[in-house]
C-alpha cells in the first residue's frame, strides 16, 4: 500500500482519489477515537466529517510534518467538543437530564474488571493508555498528539501501568 | 522521576497482548461511520480536488527544469519492492521469470527463487534478472511483480 | 544527464496523461450527487491440513466498482503487504499473490488478503475470485479452495 506521504503528495497534486484512500485508511480509526469522545452515533458521524473536511481544506499544499494518527488526534478531539457543546446548548434541559452519561463504553460483562479499573484512574493516565493500546499511538505519536514532552507521556503510561498491576481486578493482564 | 522512563521499557514488555485486546474490545464501537459521510468526502474532495483546467495550467507554467526536478524526486520516492511499482528494472517481459520451467509465471516461480537463494545460498547466475550483479530479494520482487503484472508482462 | 531527460519527459507526458485520465473518470458535474461507498472485501484462503506457503488469486470486479486498496493477511506468515499491480487501483481487476519462507505457515481456512473496494450505488455487487494456485512450503502446488465475504471481519 501507499503511504501516507506518497498519498499526501498525489493529494497535494490534484488528485482526489488519492484523499479518498487517505480518507478510507483512516476513517474507522477516527470514527472509534470521536464516539469516546462524544459517546453517540449521530454526533460521531458528524466528527468523521468534519474532521475530514477540515483536513481536505488543507489541500492543497498540505505538509504532514508528524504521524497523521498525531494530526487527527487533536482535531477529532477538538472538533468532537466543539459538537457535542453546539449539541447540548440546543437541547432543553429537560433532554439533557434524559441522556445517559456518554463517556462509558458498554460494558459486556467479563470486562467489567477493566473498565472499573481504568475509570479510577486519572484522567491524563487513562487518555495515555487508551492512546497507546486502542488507538496504537506510539508514544512518540501521543507526545506529538498531546503537544507534550515525551518524558511526560512515558511518566503517565508507567503510573497508569503500575496502578493496573498492582490492581487486583487488572493484575491477571501482566506477566509475571 | 528518572526511575520512571528507565523502566517503562520493561514494564510495557510486561503487558499481556490480552490487556490490548480486551480494551479494544471494550472501545469497539458498536456502529460505523454511515454511507452519507462517505459521500460527503468523496463528492468534497472531487470538487476541491479535481481541478483539470487549473492543473493543465499548473504544468504550462512549470518550467522544464523544475518538471524534471518534481519528476525525478516523484520516481525517487516510489518504492521498488514487494509493493510494486514503476522500475527502472529491465521490462517484466524480458526477464526469464519461469524459474520453476512450467510454462508460466506466477507466485510459485518467486518463492522457489527465495528458498533457492535462502537455503543453498548458491542460486544460478541466470537468476541474476536485475543484472546488478547478485542474487536477492530484488530479482525474487522481479518474478513476483511478473507474476501479478495486469498486462502479463507485455 | 541523457537519461534524467528522457525519464523527465517520459514522466512529464504520464503525468499529463494522468492529469487527462483524472478528468475523464469523473466526467459527471461536480455537484451531483455521488452515492459511493467503501466495502471491504475479505478473502480466505482454505489449503485444509497442508501448511499454506504462497497463493494468488485473482479478482474481477464490475466495472463500476474500483480497487482502492489492498491489506496484508491475518497470520504472522503473510503479514507483509501482498503483490499487486499498482495499475489495479482504481480499476475493477486485480491479480494478488504472497509468498512466505516462514517456519510457521497457516492451515486451513485463513483469510490472506483484504481489497478494498469502492462502490457506487446501492446494489451489492458481484465478484469473480479465481484462486491461480497456492503452494506448500516445498513449492510444489497443492488443492485448497478460495472463499470470499464483503463487509467488516467477523
Amino acid at each position: 500500500m501507499e503511504t501516507d506521504q506518497k498519498l499526501i503528495a498525489a493529494a497535494n497534486s490534484g488528485d482526489s482519489q488519492a484523499f479518498e484512500m487517505l480518507y478510507l485508511r483512516y476513517r474507522d480509526w477516527v470514527y472509534a477515537l470521536a464516539m469516546r469522545f462524544t459517546g453517540n452515533a449521530a454526533q460521531t458521524a458528524d466528527v468523521v466529517q468534519e474532521t475530514f473536511l477540515y483536513l481536505l481544506k488543507k489541500f492543497p499544499g498540505f505538509e504532514l510534518r508528524t504521524s497523521m494518527k498525531s494530526f487527527l488526534y487533536p482535531a477529532v478531539r477538538h472538533i468532537a467538543v466543539t459538537i457535542a457543546r453546539q449539541s447540548r446548548r440546543t437541547m432543553s434541559d429537560e433532554e439533557l437530564l434524559r441522556q445517559a452519561p456518554a463517556r462509558q463504553p458498554d460494558v459486556a460483562a467479563d470486562h467489567e474488571d477493566l473498565a472499573a479499573a481504568l475509570a479510577g484512574l486519572p484522567p491524563d493516565q487513562h487518555q495515555v493508555v487508551l492512546m497507546r493500546f486502542v488507538d496504537d499511538m506510539s508514544l512518540a505519536e501521543s507526545a506529538a498528539a498531546l503537544d507534550l514532552p515525551l518524558n511526560t507521556i512515558k511518566a503517565r503510561l508507567y503510573r497508569a501501568l503500575q496502578a493496573l498491576r498492582d490492581d487486583p481486578r487488572t493484575r491477571r493482564y501482566f506477566l509475571a | 522521576m528518572p526511575e520512571d522512563h528507565e523502566h517503562i521499557e520493561s514494564l510495557q514488555r510486561r503487558v499481556s497482548p490480552t490487556f490490548g485486546k480486551d480494551l479494544k474490545t471494550l472501545y469497539s464501537p458498536k456502529s460505523a461511520a454511515p454511507g452519507k459521510v462517505d459521500q460527503a468526502i468523496v463528492q468534497a474532495a472531487r470538487q476541491r480536488l479535481t481541478k483539470p483546467s487549473r492543473h493543465r495550467l499548473r504544468l504550462t507554467r512549470i518550467g522544464a527544469a523544475a518538471a524534471a526536478a518534481a519528476v525525478i524526486l516523484f520516481l525517487i520516492t516510489l518504492n521498488v519492492t514487494r509493493h510494486g511499482g514503476i522500475s527502472d528494472q529491465p521490462p517484466l517481459a524480458s526477464i526469464p521469470a519461469d524459474i520453476d520451467g512450467n510454462g508460466r509465471v506466477d507466485i510459485l516461480d518467486a518463492f522457489k527463487l527465495a528458498r533457492r537463494i535462502e537455503v543453498t545460498g548458491d542460486p544460478e547466475a541466470a537468476w541474476d534478472l536485475n543484472g546488478d550483479g547478485r542474487i536477492d530479494a530484488a530479482d525474487v520482487d522481479l518474478v513476483a511483480l511478473a507474476a501479478v503484472r495486469l498486462d502479463g508482462g507485455a | 544527464m541523457r537519461q534524467i531527460i528522457a525519464v523527465s519527459a517520459i514522466a512529464l507526458s504520464l503525468m499529463s496523461i494522468v492529469s487527462v485520465r483524472g478528468y475523464q473518470t469523473h466526467p459527471q458535474p461536480m455537484s451531483e450527487d455521488i452515492d459511493v461507498r467503501f466495502v471491504p472485501l475479505q478473502v480466505f484462503i482454505d489449503s485444509g491440513p497442508t501448511p499454506l506457503a504462497a497463493w494468488q488469486f485473482e479478482l474481477k470486479a464490475p466495472d463500476d466498482v474500483k480497487i482502492v486498496g489492498v491489506e496484508n493477511g491475518e497470520h504472522e506468515a503473510f503479514a507483509e503487504a501482498p503483490y499487486y499491480d499498482p495499475a489495479a487501483l482504481m480499476n475493477n481487476r486485480i491479480i494478488i499473490a504472497a509468498f512466505s519462507t516462514a517456519d510457521q505457515l497457516p492451515n486451513g481456512k485463513t483469510r490472506v488478503a483484504t481489497v478494498h473496494l469502492q462502490v457506487i450505488g446501492d446494489t451489492e455487487p458481484e465478484y469473480k475470485l479465481t484462486l491461480t494456485v497456492a503452494g506448500d512450503r516445498e513449492g510444489s502446488e497443492i488443492p485448497a479452495t478460495i472463499t470470499y465475504f464483503q463487509g467488516e471481519e467477523k
